[in-house]
């Protein structure tokens, strides 16, 4: 029984923070190389160059903050807890941000020793985190659909993983045969196993909390998870045997549940309690709204067969869903867990019969100013549109779309350090308190 | 209904005068967020209220562990009572940023709060209280007129 009551507060502050502040940092250098390098490096599917900025986009900022958010979210969403968080934390943290980082170094410089230096750290990281989070998760009192959903993302990460690292020794290792037929099998274990599963898991418990809204339909719900998962399974079967047709219908299938994910989420969102149009709910909006561009271009190139860039559907499923609904989110959680702290060491504060000293806590509003998120909101917008025409148009569109997406990212991690630097002056204040 | 469905329900009720109170200050309608907000502090304090009195000290009774997550709930309370204070400064003043924030720093504690009620603490009361539900729901029904 005793298990089961595991009601405690959010991990300390620094176990989140460290990885919501790395992503953005990520962001910019990923935009960054894409200045450095013009648009020469999108003249063809898969440059050293374009896979050093995907890299650095997905592992560094998106599985870097997906991370960190779970960490956040696991003990208030499934009621577990993380053992010594700091330092189970740091041993996911740090080989995650280094091995990212020395990634992308090694198609940067192309030296063949640094993707097995990155390979091990990846490695280490994400077997930790697994391990210890599934162990968490299959333990757990709870029966919520989030719980089963979260458990295949994490799956899903573990397949990415592994199919990352075997490529990553392909090059790394000469003697290694550099199996080129699974990137696609990894990118799309990635992106719409993990990163798609993940977000969704989290959407049916926070969408109706925060925003007020309906619950999503329960067959809705029960169906989802599974559905995504099945479709990847038959998926991978169809690259791994050749075979065209069950790949097209895995395909749809997943493009199937994009929609009615996004529709669905719309929905709720369009007929909300609440009226009141916070940065969140824009980011949301932005979100479904390039699943659903993402769906509609797969289906234009089947129907009247034209041609789109692939990187048309990386930038609307990288940048358009994945990062937008992630960058909503970190206004809610950073904000959020330093009202959460500072008001926990008042509370001391007031146990100690300290009455008179106690610092006034700021409400969400004071830490992160509604405006700041809102014209980073703004600045991201435009970053993900540049980015969709620069697809299309390099030759017009590259260098805008880059600056902008320096531009928001540099805006975002502004935001995120001075909310922290906030953190840390009334901390500070209070202690001396103490 | 059990003790989980008709405390979860009431949560609900709270969330909807929540909104209103919200929507209403949101477009400088000062005097019904008044109202509103002011019908969601009393519903709220009641519930806060039958819970500390009613429910907690029967499931710590029942099950003897004191510590345990109705001391965490209770401080929890706490934390929502303080940003109720704030809510009705802000109100007073009619200083629109300040009520928003207050409030949508409630919100996410609220129903943080809630989900844990919801997914663990009610079930595990609906187990181990000596009464049954119907005892509690009448109970809770009658509670305002305490």
């Amino acid at each position: 029984m005793r298990a089961d009551l595991s009601l405690q507060q959010a991990p300390p502050f620094s176990v989140p923070a460290r990885f919501l502040v790395s992503a953005p940092l990520f962001g910019i250098l990923a935009a960054l190389i894409l200045l450095w390098n013009g648009p020469e490096i999108i003249s063809h599917r898969w440059t050293p160059e374009i896979l050093a900025v995907t890299h650095f986009l997905t592992l560094g900022f998106l599985a870097m903050s997906m991370l960190g958010a779970m960490l956040q979210l696991l003990p208030v969403l499934m009621g577990m807890i993380i053992p010594r968080p700091i330092f189970f934390s740091s041993l996911v943290h740090t080989p995650l941000f280094l091995g990212s980082l020395i990634l992308g170094m090694a198609w940067l410089l192309q030296v063949d020793k640094l993707f097995i230096i990155a390979a091990a750290l990846l490695s280490l990281s994400f077997t930790v985190f697994i391990v210890v989070v599934a162990e968490r998760l299959l333990r757990s009192a709870n029966r919520h659909v989030t719980r089963s959903m979260m458990l295949l993302a994490l799956l899903a990460l573990f397949i990415t993983a592994a199919l990352g690292i075997t490529l990553s020794m392909g090059y790394g290792w000469q003697s290694f045969p550099l199996a080129r037929q699974l990137t696609d099998l990894h990118l799309s274990w990635g992106l719409f196993g993990w990163v798609l599963l993940l977000i969704i898991s989290v959407a049916y418990q926070v969408i109706p909390m925060f925003q007020i809204t309906d619950e999503y339909p329960v067959l809705h719900q029960r169906l989802m998870g599974w559905t995504v998962f099945v479709a990847m399974l038959n998926l991978s079967m169809a690259y791994l045997w050749q075979l065209e047709n069950l790949k097209t219908i895995s395909i749809a299938l997943l493009a199937v549940c994009l929609m009615v994910f996004a529709l669905a989420t719309l929905w709720l969102l369009h007929k909300r309690r609440r009226q009141l149009v916070d940065t969140t709910m824009r980011f949301w909006q932005l979100a479904m709204v390039s699943l659903l561009l993402l769906t509609s271009c797969w289906l234009l190139t089947h129907l009247i067969n034209i041609e789109l860039s692939i990187f048309l559907y990386g930038v609307l499923m990288i940048n358009g869903f994945a990062m937008t609904t992630i960058n909503g989110m970190m206004y809610k959680i950073i904000p959020f867990i330093i009202w959460l702290h500072l008001s926990v060491h008042n509370k001391n504060l007031r146990n100690k019969d300290k009455r008179d000293s106690q610092v006034k806590v700021p409400h969400m509003r004071k830490i992160i100013p509604e405006a700041a998120g809102l014209w980073q909101f703004r600045f991201h917008l435009v970053s993900v549109i540049l980015l969709i025409v620069a697809t299309q148009w390099p030759f017009w569109f590259f260098y805008p779309a880059a600056l902008a997406l320096a531009a928001s990212q540099t805006f975002l991690l502004f935001n995120l350090l001075k909310a922290v630097r906030f953190y840390n002056t009334r901390l500070n204040e209070l202690s001396t308190i103490i | 209904m059990n003790i989980r469905e008709f405390m979860s329900k009431d949560h609900k009720d709270c969330d909807m005068l929540f909104a209103k109170a919200e929507n209403a200050a949101s477009t400088g309608d000062w005097e019904t967020a008044g109202q509103a907000c002011n019908e969601f502090i009393q519903a709220m304090n009641r519930h806060l209220g039958f819970e500390e009195q009613g429910l907690f000290p029967a499931f710590e009774e029942a099950t003897g562990i004191l510590t345990g997550p109705t001391e965490m709930m209770r401080m929890e309370h706490d934390q929502m009572r303080s940003l109720f204070v704030e809510m009705n400064d802000a109100l007073e003043k009619q200083h629109s940023d300040d009520y928003l924030g207050a409030a949508e720093t409630l919100l996410i504690m609220m129903q943080q709060h809630n989900m844990k009620e919801e997914q663990i603490l009610y079930s595990m009361m609906d187990q181990r209280l000596s009464e049954d539900a119907s005892y509690w729901q009448q109970k809770f029904n009658d509670w305002e007129k305490q």
